[in-house]
């Protein structure tokens, strides 16, 4: 009776840390999102100065993000995301025109980072 | 490298634990779900050794899962016949009265030759000798000679005597197995005498067995 004990109180957490990892994901990667919305709001805006000062913020958030979700998270997709991440900075301080290309493909990827964790019917079979 | 190292360490833990609370069970003697469950986890776990890439939780989670499952569903089979049946089949007959079920070994996809050679393997080389043939869920054949092949007993020859358990080992290396002396009945006192009578120490003892206080055997070490 240890045994079926045991099993079923590991298969619970595992289902408990499966569904709460995909909120925590879900919730890491909003605020990912938010932050670089804002990045692209203020660079539009003309306020170089200000987007490059929440650029640093979003790199120091993303170290705290790539910590955390590497537990669950496959090292390749994490490292294109850091890629592209750190591109952001130079981009606004040399006013480069691929920034909001590159902002766009952050959202992608965070998209799709989230997307192939979420037990949809197309990622389970 | 590192990684690869603690990884595999961490991974080897989990395994034994896995197959500590999978139960005791012989690879022959494996359900067929718990054959792919033993071969699906052996898989499973060199993934995260070989691709460091790939999150050592997302690795383990699988394991675990699979452990759990195989518990719950063999907790499950206990309770219930039909789920037994599912999970594990039925053992079929295939020899009864001593006539072979073409039909059933057909069924089975068991040629003559497994047949022959399951039964030798029960060190029968006669086809005539058997009576009764079963094949286990585990796929093993069980074989009941007929009466005149059948080895004769102390029943048949007569000789009465009481069952009795075989020796426990009660001390090995010097050490004392305390769970061998309870089964006995027996305790640290008795042993104290006993060695006393032997004129002997405990840390001289390479083995000493029992099956009943009168009944035991000392074996001393040597050099």
């Amino acid at each position: 009776m240890k045994r079926i004990i045991t099993a079923a109180a590991l298969l619970c957490i595992i289902v408990i840390y499966s569904v709460y990892t995909l909120f925590e994901l879900k919730s890491k990667n909003n605020e990912l999102k938010s932050m670089i919305h804002e990045i692209q709001s203020v660079y539009e805006s003309g306020d170089t100065e200000r987007a490059l000062y929440l650029s640093n913020e979003l790199n120091n958030y993303w170290h705290k993000y790539e910590k955390s979700v590497t537990l669950i998270i496959k090292d390749e997709a994490l490292s294109n995301l850091n890629i592209s991440i750190a591109k952001i900075t130079p981009f606004i301080s040399n006013e480069n025109a691929e920034l909001v290309a590159e902002i766009q493909s952050v959202y992608h990827q965070i998209d799709q980072i989230y997307e192939e964790e979420f037990p949809s019917w197309y990622n389970i079979f | 490298m590192t990684v690869v190292f603690i990884r595999s360490v961490i991974l080897y833990c989990i395994i034994i634990f896995s197959v500590r609370l999978m139960g005791k069970r012989q690879i022959g003697e494996l359900q067929p779900s718990e054959l792919a469950i033993t071969i699906l986890i052996s898989n499973i776990a060199t993934l995260p050794v070989e691709d460091t890439g790939i999150p050592l939780v997302k690795g383990l989670m699988p394991i675990l899962t699979l452990v759990c499952l195989d518990v719950i569903m063999s907790w499950v089979s206990m309770k219930s016949r039909s789920m037994r049946r599912i999970m594990s089949g039925e053992p079929v007959i295939i020899i009864s009265n001593g006539r072979i079920d073409q039909k059933k070994l057909h069924d089975l996809r068991f040629t003559t030759d497994d047949l022959l050679e399951a039964l030798r393997t029960e060190g029968i080389f006669d086809i005539d000798e058997v009576q009764f043939a079963i094949v286990e869920t585990t796929g093993k054949v069980s074989v009941f000679p007929k009466y005149a092949d059948r080895p004769v007993t102390n029943d048949d020859l007569g000789i009465k005597n009481s069952s009795s358990d075989p020796p426990f080992a009660l001390v090995q290396d010097g050490n004392i197995i305390f769970s061998s002396l309870d089964r006995l009945g027996l305790g640290k006192g008795w042993l104290d005498k006993i060695l006393e009578e032997n004129k002997t120490k405990l840390s001289d003892i390479y083995i000493m067995t029992a099956e009943s206080p009168a009944k035991y055997r000392i074996i001393k070490k040597e050099g």
